[in-house]
């Protein structure tokens, strides 16, 4: 651009905020890494813990211990994108961030109160996605996470019916359809 | 009746430093660099200018070595934004 002496008529300053309001539109980075990274390793853990109940192990939950070293790496990961490749911050990114740091601050806190609500945690979890799913589907104004919110939404519901066990494999047919497959699909369209 | 222009965003370079932050929560010097194909000099001058009259909020700190400019437009710049743009539909009727 050019020194600010140059004087501006007021249809060139319109143009002018124009086309610098559309080079900040569409800095929605690919954040597929997430999708794809959680949706494997929920669908490990939810599937190990079925596993080692039909084998009568003591503790089928002890899988999930895999989700600590997931975190660590989801921050490390987080961290090392925003020194090398973040330059701005819009407000949908921060509303997107807010909402999945929220949804993993449940998804942490709701199993130790799994004795109040009648162990019914994998479909609270599932419900508490189906929203962040389908609003994040929204922010990025990407339809297959719209209707994989709508997916967590059903299995949820549905989990209600069936005994913990079976909970695990509904669960993680619905990562796969409502996480993974719109994660791909995302990575598939940022290439 | 014409009304007068903010001449502090009555710039080329202001203006389109201005329209960016609108749209973003933060942005890096580099960044608006980029952006407004501006030199690293000027852009720094017209930057300190919205600043002094508190329309952007600059943060200075440092990304491993490098030192990092993160800019943010305030309420005040929002503002007076908004009064450009309305002034500015004046010429254009």
């Amino acid at each position: 651009m050019t020194n600010e002496t140059e004087k501006l008529s007021p249809q060139q300053s319109l143009d002018l905020i124009q086309s610098m309001i559309n080079e900040a539109k569409g800095n929605v980075r690919d954040n597929s890494f997430y999708y794809l990274f959680w949706g494997w390793v929920l669908i490990t853990a939810h599937l190990g813990s079925f596993t080692l109940s039909k084998i009568d192990f003591e503790y089928p939950f002890a899988v999930w211990l895999i989700v600590i070293p997931a975190w660590i790496i989801s921050f490390a990961y987080g961290s090392r994108q925003r020194k090398h490749h973040k330059r701005t911050t819009t407000h949908l990114e921060k509303i997107n961030i807010t909402l999945w740091v929220s949804f993993g601050v449940l998804a942490v806190v709701i199993p130790f109160f799994g004795s109040f609500i009648n162990y019914q945690i994998n479909p609270m979890i599932l419900l508490v996605g189906s929203m962040a799913t389908l609003a994040s589907g929204v922010i990025l104004k990407f339809k297959p996470l719209i209707i994989g919110g709508i997916i967590f939404f059903v299995f949820g519901l549905s989990c209600f019916f069936v005994s913990n066990e079976y909970q695990s494999l509904l669960s993680a047919l619905a990562i796969t359809l409502g996480y993974l497959v719109p994660g791909y699909l995302l990575k598939s369209q940022k290439r | 009746m014409f009304k007068e222009l903010d001449p502090l965003l009555h710039s080329q370079l202001r203006l389109g430093i201005m329209s960016l932050l609108l749209g973003l929560d933060s942005a890096d010097f580099v960044f608006l660099k980029e952006k407004t194909d501006s030199t690293a000099g000027n852009l720094s001058v017209q930057l300190d200018k919205l600043s002094e009259a508190g329309y952007i909020q600059i943060e200075k700190s440092f990304k491993g070595k490098k030192p990092l400019t993160t800019c943010r437009i305030t309420k005040k710049g929002i503002k007076a934004f908004e009064d450009y743009v309305n002034s500015l539909k004046t010429y254009i009727k």
